[in-house]
């Protein structure tokens, strides 16, 4: 519950809700919903436009206005409501207050954006006569106005953690601005829009819930289905937004008083928790296609679940892989009090975690899917090699990822990752280059076996599986070496400066 | 009060802070001096917490900055180099914002933020908005935000940087105050006549490293040992008897005017009251006799071996 008495809360109140403010905005609103009755009216023919319907339609225009104002003005306050703090030279204050992390943050994700909030609260009773008049059930009304309200909540959280990482209010801006604009639209109409058959939509269409509310009002609950199993569609974007404040507030709570380059957004461990929810998520999100006969269906949908696993497997990897990565700092410092051994165990851990939670996923997916592709056996052993490899290949580009920090070079990460990029795309040229395009996928295999197709694991020999462990792991090692030297001749500078 | 072990910070390979030991007592007011780039903010950013030191430790009322963090800020009153304010809310909302989140008891809120309000002299702006301020009067809310849960030690970064003259004597005046509430004051300057009126310790950093630290008397004791003093004078007669007695005396530099002068002297406290007691029985009509002491300036000169500035 938002608690008056957070000081933080208290002060956005204080600051931004004073009585001109909140006439103006109280007016504002109201002015607006009678701007867009009238623009209904006008609009209107009203040989044919029932009493019913004319409220219908003011109801969805107000309803749709003021919710797009409430999350496009939290996206803007709340993406730079913590590095605002920073660049307006605010943020040490309330570093060296006793106000804990979680009062600040949900301070800040109720109060950054109080004045929407307000708003939003103005069109409720709007928005309920209008959707009695309009013939809407007023629980039906009051449940999609705070299902609404929780999603706009999540995304805010999301503006909160991306302010906290931003090192100027602009980027922190831009950046949510993006994330939002680029999966509201796709996510809602895109994904979505295919239906899984049985009148079930993808559990992807739940992360924007605004289908779901559509159709409450339309009279028929729209379903999803999750783990193969017709869920409501409602129900699960209210667990997905629940899911992503808790990681975000999980994030803030951990970060929200340090400097960015001081933490990082998440801890090893929940790094790997949030790779396990992402993994878990599409698995469950998983749709089989109708069942064909001779088996191509049953093949296709083997191969479906397969390639998603693997390429959600491949986003955990390298988010967790950008998300552990020590700075300069932190590899001197451990090498003060750890040996390279322990640091190299302590780096790998959760990037090796990461990977064996997605080789676990999977088959536990295969073996719960298997209704869906039977007859089709599934080749274990090149499901295990091919996870084990994109493993081994993830911590060499960790550690190659690291070998950059180590050297001094300004954004390594990006940098690294770039030129991950490029080493990939070169090997898939020259591999179509010397092989050719059709029998590319057994070049890749060895030079970049997460290129090789990933639709169609196929059993493989375990040497052939160990064979194809040792260059990575090995490159993994030399530029383990390599980093380590390097930070040890730079331990070595700083103490003869520090004795100097 | 607050007690610095071995505390070192490294930004890369960047040595910021060197291996600072220090100890400051209870009701010091004690001025950390040196150039920009010396370590001053980044030793008292380490001591409020805000950065993590490399290695060593502060100690706050014997409480590990480090490892009980909040216990330690609830001691710790902070106020940095640049910063800024909240300017959308009123002066007494922003003390009450502070209030309440130093944990302060509720119902003493109202009294201790006009309390605070009256301690740095802004009851006539109490219900203005904090943006229509003066840049002295938003220092001095500053450290009435910094005061507010009425610290036991107070760490002051560069406070009177960017003041006019009017402001600063202000300034002046408001620390004094504080001092002589009891609080324990450390506050960083490259300014050094600010510090001349009220410190009563000082410390000298150079790139890191604190060259020397002690009180004020101490080190002028120990520079003017060290050093010949300058003595001041005036008289009544003719300049001429005062030069043949000072050379005579052995006292070779010295520039006197008609009826007043100074001369260098080489000596402890009893060899500058014989002397006094020579020129009286020489006859020599004294209307003035005093030795210049040395400003912090001249001693941070002396003590930094005049390595900068």
């Amino acid at each position: 519950m938002i608690d008056i008495k957070n000081p933080e809360l208290l002060r956005y109140v204080r600051s931004e809700l004073r009585p001109a403010r909140v006439a103006t905005i109280i007016g504002g609103t109201l002015f607006g919903a009678v701007l867009l009755a009238l623009i209904v009216s006008i609009n209107a023919d009203h040989r044919f436009l029932s009493r019913v319907s004319y409220w219908r339609e003011v109801y969805a225009a107000v309803f749709i206005a003021s919710t797009v104002v409430l999350v496009l003005w939290t996206l803007l306050n709340s993406s730079q409501a913590i590095v605002g703090e920073r660049t307006h030279r605010t943020f040490d204050f309330w570093r060296t207050t006793r106000l804990s992390p979680l009062t600040l943050a949900t301070g800040k994700l109720f109060g950054a954006p109080i004045g929407a909030w307000l708003q939003y609260a103005t069109a409720l009773p709007i928005l309920i006569l209008s959707g009695l008049l309009g013939g809407y059930h007023v629980t039906t009304t009051i449940g999609s106005y705070l299902l609404l309200a929780l999603f706009d909540v999540a995304l805010g959280s999301v503006a909160l953690c991306l302010s906290m990482r931003a090192q100027d209010a602009r980027r922190s801006t831009m950046l949510t601005f993006i994330i939002a604009l680029s999966f509201l639209p796709n996510v809602s109409f895109g994904i979505g829009g295919v239906e899984a058959g049985a009148g079930l939509f993808s559990a992807w269409s739940a992360m924007n819930p605004a289908r779901g509310v559509v159709a409450w009002h339309e009279g028929y609950p729209m379903g999803v289905m999750l783990f193969g199993h017709a869920v409501p569609s409602l129900l699960l974007s209210v667990a997905l937004s629940l899911a992503v404040i808790a990681w975000c507030m999980a994030a803030l709570v951990r970060s929200v008083k340090m400097e960015p380059e001081q933490r990082s957004l998440f801890s090893p461990l929940q790094v790997v928790g949030v790779s396990a929810s992402i993994l878990l998520f599409v698995y469950a999100a998983y749709r089989p296609f109708a069942f064909g006969y001779d088996g191509v269906d049953n093949q296709h949908n083997m191969s479906a679940l397969f390639a998603s696993g693997l390429v959600a497997t491949l986003f955990c990897l390298y988010f967790t892989l950008v998300s552990t990565l020590y700075s300069r700092d932190d590899l001197r410092h451990g090498l003060r009090t750890m040996n390279p051994g322990q640091i190299v165990s302590r780096l790998v851990t959760p990037w090796v975690a990461t990977g064996m939670i997605g080789l676990f996923a999977a088959a536990w997916a295969l073996v719960g899917y298997r209704h869906a592709f039977e007859g089709v056996a599934v080749p274990w052993s090149g499901v295990i090699g091919t996870f084990l490899v994109i493993t081994a290949y993830a911590l060499r580009d960790g550690m190659f990822l690291q070998w950059m920090i180590s050297q001094r070079v300004k954004m390594p990460v990006l940098k690294g990752m770039v030129l991950l990029v490029c080493y990939y795309v070169g090997t898939a040229v020259m591999a179509a280059t010397l092989v050719g395009p059709d029998r590319m996928g057994q070049m890749l295999r060895w030079l970049a076996p997460i290129s090789s197709d990933p639709g169609r694991p196929q059993e493989v020999s375990l040497l052939l599986v160990a064979a194809m462990l040792v260059p990575p792991l090995a490159t993994a090692a030399l530029l383990a070496s390599g980093v380590f030297r390097k930070m040890q001749r730079a331990a070595v500078r700083v103490a003869s400066a520090v004795n100097a | 009060m607050i007690r610095l072990e071995n505390l070192s910070k490294e930004y890369d390979e960047v040595v910021a802070v060197r291996d600072l030991t220090l100890e400051i007592p209870e009701g010091e007011i004690y001025g950390l001096i040196g150039p920009n780039g010396a370590g001053k903010t980044t030793t008292l950013r380490m001591c409020c917490g805000l950065l993590e030191p490399t290695t060593g430790r502060v100690l706050v009322n014997n409480v590990d900055v480090h490892s009980d963090l909040e216990l330690a800020q609830s001691q710790i009153g902070y106020l940095a180099d640049f910063f800024s304010v909240y300017d959308d809310l009123k002066v007494w909302e922003y003390l009450d914002y502070f209030a309440r989140a130093y944990k302060l008891d509720p119902a003493a809120i109202p009294a201790r933020v006009d309390e605070v309000i009256e301690e740095i002299g802004l009851e006539v702006k109490r219900d203005s908005m904090v943006k229509g301020l003066s840049r002295g009067m938003k220092q001095r809310l500053g450290i009435g935000r910094a005061v507010i849960h009425r610290p036991k030690l107070l760490l002051l970064d560069e406070p009177a940087s960017g003041l006019d003259p009017k402001a600063r004597i202000e300034l002046r005046q408001l620390l004094k105050r504080l001092r002589d509430n009891g609080a324990t004051i450390v506050v960083s300057s490259h300014i050094l006549p600010d510090l001349e009126d009220f410190s009563t310790s000082i410390g000298v950093m150079e790139r890191g490293v604190m060259l020397r630290s002690g009180r004020v008397q101490e080190l002028r004791d120990e520079v003017e040992a060290a050093d010949a003093r300058t003595i001041d004078i005036r008289w009544l007669g003719p300049s001429a008897a005062i030069g043949d007695f000072l050379r005579a005396n052995g006292i070779t530099q010295h520039a006197l005017l008609d009826r007043e002068g100074a001369f260098q002297f080489r000596g402890d406290d009893q060899a500058v009251g014989d002397l006094l007691a020579e020129m009286t029985a020489a006859g020599i009509r004294l209307t003035s006799f005093h030795e210049v002491k040395q400003t912090v300036e001249e001693l941070y000169l002396k003590l930094s071996h005049g390595q900068v500035m």
